[in-house]
């Protein structure tokens, strides 16, 4: 305690010199949790999103088709299978999806389209898309009065076919077994605007499109949504035990948006590298001021120690002086970070133009508020302090005290 | 060098150490400042490459309503004109016609919906790295059979195909409205390192891609080089007008890719905070620095203005130490900044496949000098350096001689 009482008169003696030190090590925390703050803010929204909207949080698919997806990796999608995976603990919602392509004709011109197969309902409650339904109604697994299936198709579909909500779609393609697939749909959705990821899609009832490939009972990729997009890896793990077949893959998101996951890494490095560019910095200025209040000092050291004060007492005053310096720093920077990042996270700033980083869209910069954009900063801070504080501290316990007076 | 000179550089040499920790905040922030800028060029120059060069070209001309609707119907049906016109431009490379549909590939394997494009292969080579990309099989050739066709490497994957292997094209027909269907064989595999590109395209000749699409000679895309790319931001220049009428438009890159352009120019701005932030920081260590230095001089500043110094001539003191430590960090910091940019330009950052906005880093980022870091920067850091120096200065021409004095423990 008397150490610490200490320390604390010591910094409070040149308060000039103290408030410039605190000063540039508050700018350099507040620098290191806004960028923290806006980088994971802004990955944290659009990851949370994208995986709901897109590849969910984990996939089952047959071995290989995350890296090439192709019609005939297949599996048999069967009711023990789904239920295994909706009883492991974090599961919240699963659905199967069939994806492939095909030759859509409308009255006359003819234009390639994505298909997709999926369960309305189960659908429904995993991913966004019943929420982009812009004209018509969203699919249902009930066929028409004449026996067509229903199908929803992407904005583009619809223009460049010149098809509209209740009108005959037919597309033709290419089945499992090698025949000619081809089949009339009833149009009973159009999916959102011209631009959008799923301009040029078709979307039709599971059944409608195992029968049309001649999949019967298979599905290409099971999605899984767990609690958080972070725990993906754990769930994936779980999953694969529950489950025990060693024909399937289970891959979290990271494997399924690989490249995507790769950018972000790297994107997220880099911000760290000009982060620690710059708390560098700092400890240069901190370690000219903290090695000065020391060599100003000599004489009371020399003091203290012909009075019977340990070269380590010493050497701890000096770590402590610096610590309790990065401690106020710290403070000051958090009050001052706080209603910045608050206002990232309330507000963000919007990007003029929406940007694709690697298929993932960009529309906002957002802040997040954690333990760890206030905590690691402050770790960064404390343990640069530190290291700050050996040298100077080195020096004061070395101090022979009979040269040192004589300063005074 | 006058009295004040000499004595200013007699005071930096007496801490030396503090001197050099001071220096040392100057010199990396200008080095880092110079990093920042090398690499930011370097990312902007590769990405623009990228997504000009690759193979958009620097600038397109479309018929006007083309690129908004996606309709193939829309077409230049005159582009003779259109080509000798851009053949009169002195500030054009090089320039190709294109056909583009949305079509069909299917292999025995799998089928996917790609963009079919018909190109002239002598022209395309003089605009995109088409040519240079094959990594098996051949180029396409103006006399080889009809069914030549180049995927990229992570269509063949998907498809299954290999060089030689057939592949049915289709893609619909302007004329009769209905799809057309013709059998073509892998002839070249390509890897633009794109994944947009590599698994998305296929490439035709122009000749068989209009009979195809019943296009007679018409096109729907001419894309063409200039000589420097940076003209092609320039939408001043004459050629703008002079390649656009009532129904095609030529449009610069900025233009056709609003996306990358807004990306780059935030790009630009991030930069600029950072670079403010970095000067706040390095000022506050600058006034630090020399704060220390001042405090232990404190006895003699007092012994200087009670035998008569001036208060200014005081203040002149403080600010030429300030000077010539700005002006010897400012060296180091540019001796190191060279030394970061070249040997980091030589080994080169790689971003992976990075890919912004539809346009991927297909190569190694390496920083680039540019003059700006040996003129501005340096200039500003120095600016930065003596502004920081006032403070201190007025302080020590404050100091009252008689309190100064009365030194105690």
């Amino acid at each position: 305690m008397m150490m610490l009482k200490l320390a604390f008169r010591n910094i409070l003696r040149n308060r000039r010199r103290t408030l410039l030190t605190v000063l540039s090590m508050a700018g350099g925390y507040l620098l290191v949790s806004v960028q923290l703050s806006v980088t994971e803010g802004s990955y944290d929204q659009v990851l949370d999103f994208y995986t709901r909207d897109t590849t969910g949080h984990v996939q089952v698919t047959v071995e290989g088709y995350v890296e090439t997806p192709t019609l005939y990796k297949a599996f048999e999608l069967t009711d023990s299978l789904l239920q295994t995976i909706t009883s492991v603990p974090g599961v919240q919602a699963v659905t199967p999806r069939i994806e492939s392509s095909a030759l859509g004709y409308g009255e006359s011109r003819s234009f390639p389209v994505n298909v997709r197969g999926i369960d309305p309902e189960r659908e429904a409650a995993l991913s966004y898309l019943a929420d982009k339904v812009s004209a018509g109604r969203y699919l249902t697994n009930e066929p028409d009065a004449e026996g067509y299936a229903g199908v929803m198709i992407g904005a583009q579909v619809a223009r460049q076919l010149s098809l509209g909500v209740g009108d005959e779609l037919i597309l033709v393609s290419q089945g499992a077994d090698g025949s000619l697939a081809n089949d009339l749909y009833r149009v009973q959705g159009i999916l959102g605007q011209a631009g959008d990821a799923e301009e040029r899609w078709v979307v039709m009832p599971l059944a409608a499109a195992q029968s049309f490939y001649v999949l019967p009972g298979e599905v290409h990729r099971l999605v899984i949504l767990g609690a958080d997009y972070r725990d993906a890896q754990h769930l994936a793990e779980r999953i694969e035990t529950a489950i025990a077949a060693p024909e399937l893959a289970v891959s979290p998101w990271q494997t399924v948006a690989r490249e995507f996951y790769e950018t972000m890494t790297a994107d997220k490095e880099g911000g760290m590298i000009t982060l620690y560019v710059i708390v560098f910095l700092v400890c240069i200025g901190v370690l000219n001021t903290v090695l000065m209040s020391v060599l100003e000092r000599t004489g009371e050291f020399g003091v203290l120690k012909a009075i019977g004060t340990s070269p380590s007492r010493l050497f701890a005053l000096i770590v402590l002086e610096t610590l309790l310096l990065a401690v106020i720093a710290c403070l000051i920077g958090g009050l001052l970070a706080l209603p910045i990042n608050l206002w990232f996270t309330l507000q963000g700033i919007a990007l003029a133009e929406p940007m694709e980083i690697s298929g993932i869209v960009f529309s906002h910069y957002r802040g997040q508020m954690s333990t760890y954009v206030f905590g690691f900063p402050l770790l960064v801070i404390l343990i640069a302090a530190f290291l700050i504080a050996i040298m100077p501290g080195i020096r004061a316990a070395r101090i022979v005290p009979v040269d040192a007076m004589r300063t005074l | 060098m006058g009295l004040t000179g000499r004595l200013a550089l007699r005071n930096l040499a007496r801490n030396r150490r503090r001197t050099l920790l001071t220096a040392m905040i100057i010199s990396l922030s200008l080095t880092a400042l110079m990093f920042t800028d090398a690499l930011i060029q370097g990312m902007t120059d590769t990405m623009v490459r990228s997504a000009t060069r690759l193979y958009s070209g620097d600038a397109q001309i479309h018929h006007r309503e083309f690129l908004a609707r996606q309709d193939e119907s829309r077409v230049i049906d005159d582009p003779e004109t259109v080509l000798n016109q851009l053949a009169r431009e002195p500030e054009v490379a090089g320039y190709a016609a294109r056909t583009l549909a949305f079509g069909m590939v299917s292999s025995a394997a799998n089928n996917r919906a790609v963009q079919v494009v018909g190109i002239d292969p002598t022209a395309e080579a003089g605009v995109s790295k088409i040519a240079d990309a094959i990594i098996a099989g051949d180029y396409l050739s103006d006399d080889g059979p009809v069914t030549q066709l180049l995927i990229g490497d992570r269509l063949a994957q998907l498809l299954e195909a290999d060089i030689g292997d057939r592949i049915v094209v289709s893609v619909n027909n302007q004329t009769t409205e209905s799809a057309e269907q013709q059998l073509f064989r892998v002839s070249g595999i390509f890897h633009l390192n794109a994944r947009a590109m590599d698994e998305n395209m296929a490439f035709i000749r122009l000749p068989e891609a209009q009979a195809m699409m019943g296009l007679d000679d018409a096109v729907h895309e001419i894309a063409f080089n200039l000589t420097a790319a940076s003209l092609a931001t320039n939408t001043d220049l004459g050629l703008w007008q002079r390649l656009s009428n009532e129904r095609w438009v030529a449009q610069g890159w900025t233009e056709l890719m609003p996306q990358l352009a807004t990306m780059l120019q935030l790009t630009n701005s991030s930069t600029v905070i950072a670079g403010v932030v970095l000067f706040i920081l390095a000022g506050l260590g600058v006034i630090n620095g020399l704060f220390m230095s001042i405090y232990e001089r404190t006895y003699e500043f007092g012994v200087l203005l009670a035998i008569g110094t001036r208060r200014r001539q005081v203040f002149r003191l403080i600010m030429v130490e300030g000077l010539l430590l700005a002006l010897g960090a400012i060296a180091i910091g540019l001796v190191l900044g060279v030394l970061v940019i070249t040997w980091s330009a030589s080994v080169g950052i790689d971003y992976g496949s990075m890919e912004i906005s539809g346009v991927a880093l297909a190569e190694i980022i390496r920083p680039q000098h540019r003059f700006i870091q040996y003129s501005a920067l340096p200039f500003w850091v120095l600016v930065m350096t003596l502004v920081a120096c006032i403070y201190p200065a007025i302080h020590a021409a404050r100091i009252v001689p008689a309190k100064a004095l009365h030194k105690s423990l």
